[in-house]
């Protein structure tokens, strides 16, 4: 029996730790059960090939250039309940609710640091405050219209929202291809049980940015704004695109003319409404920003400013994805929406306060330090894991420059099952669900599940050799 | 409308895929004449380096090794072979969603078997490597030819293919004329040598077939610049490209150049092989100059060169500068 020797060290996501499947998730232990691993096997390659030949890869940085990678994807889904999905849904809706008012507020009345809810020095250092935003009002009073939260459960169960990522998320295709794939290998598991559809998404996200288009414009033309080819998810810009129906621009095709943004085509210039840009600020507009980008398009901030054009996410919403930020929003939650946050923060040592400090510092072992502003698992140190040497750099660099880092304790991630060179082995793993704002808010039903595929480790990031998996979100009400 | 940067990519994966078919046609063509003049060191073929951008008088010194090395896989010479599908494979990864799905794996798969090339291959693996190309090029051909929509990246594809077969073409022959004909037209191997010009330019059925006789300069002639019937002529080139503008916005600089080019396919034949195909050469150019300057972009530090140094002509605008990759990669 596959199961019999199947043991995590913590909350698994499919089993119990009585042995039995979790709510939702019997239809498919027994059926990952009675497949066997050689069965399992065989599914993984036909999945690997269906990747190759769908050509869905991720851009990898190497000494060689740029080089594009299979898309890592482990053919055994992670279940969760839909009722807890629902309480999840509402959780982030929430959390984006006030994530905007604060955006907004922020760049206009600042009453959140009149009220001392937040304390001015955050802002004053916060590497993505643009003060180009001031006195803006976008659109629905949305700024961060696309957002990817990262959830992780620990070993009691609890599911926290490890980060917010406001600038420009990627993943989402990834986690619409996963399910494609999975319909493909195991079409028999979505015969007799109720697994939410996902493929909603893009059409959700046209309409979002349809409708940030400037009030005068009836039939907005919209674009996407990729950096470039030798980007990690071009695969994403172009899926996006594609499934939207829109271009796909790069900097060089646009340019602003009297505050308006044109592209040029072989016809010649065509105006542009709105841009779904994944590039980041810092390179969004040579002329306001890094003057050296050769990326962005000088102007793209006199058009937005002058209400010519939408960008999403508006310039300057990253602000709220400072990690010394994200420690305040529960506060946000309540100064805004006067309601108790729904879905948990893992606690964080605010470092550039000396008593927090002092208590991290004293055994940095017990936690996870991360750089305030970056992103991809980018400099972030794992206590326990973590060498001398590399614990006294730690140390340093945190007494250097306290506002640059903030502390958490090691959460123990949750695990579940995935196929591992010819066993069925419990992997850590976490959950970054998508939010699109408008003037309403959708969850995607699920996320993208990122999986670390080495054994005991915590690290998820693709770019780091993480893996992903499809993610059910399984009616329970039926009486499975 | 279609991006001008698409346009551009479109336009000059058309021009490198068919550049290193035509390369390859006229090196395999290259290895059968040689083959056949026995006692001659095949004067001044290796002139055929010319077309990849290759000094001559440097490539009669090379030895066979280093000249594959230059000539077949030089990666950083947009010219040769394996640069060539470099560039064709970096214009068709920019344009992906334009273009049949399996282009991307037949392009890909040829690259990756041409770079894995060592240049000391023997001579008969050479020769399939090369054989492969062009039935590589074909089989793109047949990808798109029944799987693409006749739209506005399909003109400039074809736009591609066809400037740059017909400016492949007149190359080949004008090296013919500079390098192997005395002036009184009677080399040694004559028809050998007109034959090896007609297989370099894949003409040789052809004209087997509507002269049976010997080839001779006149008959050769005719066929590869004012055939209108046969595919690879100058004549047919641009009557292709004729119809492929029509599908565009009119642009008057545009129709001027095509013009003059229709025009220069008058001349007469008693004028010298050279000067025709300097003329046509050059109405070309014109040509494919006024389409990039009415409908494309020409990204930064990627402006075209002129003169004798084919290596660096109509480099397409794949070479990123390094500070450009880098944004790309962290932004």
């Amino acid at each position: 029996m596959l199961w019999s020797a199947y043991r995590s060290q913590t909350y698994d996501e499919l089993l119990g730790p009585d042995g039995h499947p979790r709510p939702g998730a019997r239809a498919l232990s027994d059926y990952i059960a009675g497949l066997g691993v050689a069965e399992l096997e065989g599914r993984q390659r036909a999945a690997t090939a269906e990747i190759r030949a769908a050509g869905i890869t991720f851009v990898v940085a190497a000494q060689e250039g740029n080089i594009d990678r299979e898309w890592p994807f482990d053919v055994i889904p992670r279940v969760m309940p839909a009722d807890e999905w629902a309480r999840i849904e509402r959780g982030l809706a929430q959390r984006l609710a006030a994530l905007n008012c604060f955006i907004d507020d922020l760049y206009n009345a600042g009453r959140v640091l009149k009220d001392k809810i937040l304390p001015a020095e955050v802002l004053e250092t916060s590497r993505y405050f643009l003060g180009a935003c001031r006195g803006m009002r976008p659109r629905h009073g949305v700024w961060a219209h696309v957002c990817g939260s990262d959830l992780v459960r620990d070993e009691d169960g609890t599911v926290y929202v490890l980060e917010d990522n406001l600038r420009v998320p990627s993943g989402v295709s990834y986690m619409l291809e996963n399910r494609s794939i999975t319909k493909r290998v195991f079409p028999e598991l979505f015969h007799d049980q109720r697994i939410s559809p996902i493929d909603g998404y893009t059409s959700r996200l046209y309409e979002l940015l349809v409708s940030l288009a400037p009030e005068r414009v009836t039939q907005p033309t919209v674009v996407l704004l990729t950096p470039g080819v030798g980007n990690a998810a071009y695969f994403e810009h172009c899926y996006l695109a594609q499934q939207m129906g829109i271009e796909l621009v790069e900097g060089s095709d646009l340019v602003v003319d009297d505050d308006h943004v044109y592209m040029k085509t072989i016809a010649g210039l065509e105006r542009v409404d709105v841009i779904y840009r994944r590039i980041g600020d810092a390179h969004l507009d040579p002329e306001t920003f890094n003057p050296g980008s050769v990326i962005g398009c000088a102007g793209l901030m006199r058009a937005w400013r002058a209400g010519n054009v939408a960008l999403a996410n508006a310039p300057g919403a990253g602000v709220a994805d400072d990690k010394l930020v994200y420690s305040y929003v529960p506060d946000l939650i309540r100064y805004y929406l006067r309601e108790d946050a729904i879905l948990p923060n893992v606690p964080t040592f605010r470092l550039c306060d000396e008593r927090q400090r002092r208590h991290v510092l004293e055994d940095l072992r017990r936690f996870v330090v991360k750089p305030v502003n970056e992103s991809g698992g980018t400099g972030v140190l794992v206590g326990s894991k973590a060498e001398p040497g590399e614990l006294e750099r730690c140390r340093a660099a945190v007494e250097a420059d306290p506002r640059n880092f903030v502390a958490q304790p090691i959460v123990q991630l949750s695990t579940a099952p995935t196929l591992c060179d010819g066993a069925v082995e419990p992997r850590h793993l976490d959950l970054r669900p998508f939010v699109l704002s408008g003037k309403e808010t959708y969850v995607t039903r699920g996320g993208l599940t990122r999986v670390a595929l080495r054994r005991g480790s915590l690290v998820v990031n693709s770019c780091q050799g993480g893996g992903s998996k499809d993610t059910f979100v399984v009616e329970t009400s039926g009486g499975m | 409308m279609l991006l001008s940067r698409l346009a551009e990519n479109a336009f000059w994966l058309g021009r490198y895929v068919e550049r290193a078919e035509d390369l390859s046609r006229a090196l395999l063509a290259y290895e059968e004449i040689r083959l056949d003049m026995p006692g001659q060191r095949a004067p001044g073929w290796q002139s055929l380096a010319a077309l990849a951008g290759v000094d001559p008088a440097e490539a009669v010194r090379l030895d066979p090794a280093a000249f594959v090395g230059l000539v077949i896989l030089d990666r950083r010479n947009a010219s040769s072979l394996l640069g060539s599908l470099h560039a064709a494979r970096e214009n068709l990864r920019r344009t992906r969603s334009l273009f049949p799905a399996e282009c991307w794996h037949t392009l890909n798969a040829l690259y990756l078997q041409v770079a894995a090339a060592e240049p000391t291959l023997p001579p008969a693996e050479l020769r399939a490597l090369l054989e492969r190309v062009v039935a590589a090029s074909r089989e793109l051909a047949g990808q798109v030819a029944v799987g693409m929509l006749r739209d506005d990246g399909y003109a400039f594809l074809r736009l591609g293919v066809h400037l740059e077969r017909a400016d492949m073409m007149l190359r080949t022959a004008g090296i013919v004329a500079a390098t192997l004909m005395p002036a009184d037209h009677r080399p040694a191997f004559a028809d050998v040598r007109w034959m090896g010009l007609l297989k370099s330019v894949g003409a040789y059925t052809t004209y087997r077939h509507r002269y049976h006789a010997r080839a001779d300069f006149t008959s050769t002639l005719d066929l590869l610049l004012y055939e209108p019937t046969f595919p690879r002529s100058l004549a047919h080139a641009l009557g292709e490209i004729d119809r492929d503008l029509g599908a565009l916005p009119a642009r008057r600089a545009v129709e001027d150049a095509l013009q003059a080019c229709l025009r220069s396919g008058a001349l007469e034949t008693h004028l010298a092989l050279e000067d025709i195909v300097d003329t046509a050469l050059a109405g070309l150019a014109r040509l494919g100059a006024a389409i990039e300057e009415a409908y494309l972009r020409r990204a930064p530090g990627t402006k075209a060169t002129t003169g004798a140094a084919r290596a660096t002509q109509g480099r397409a605008p794949i070479a990123t500068a390094d500070r450009r990759a880098a944004q790309e990669a962290a932004s």
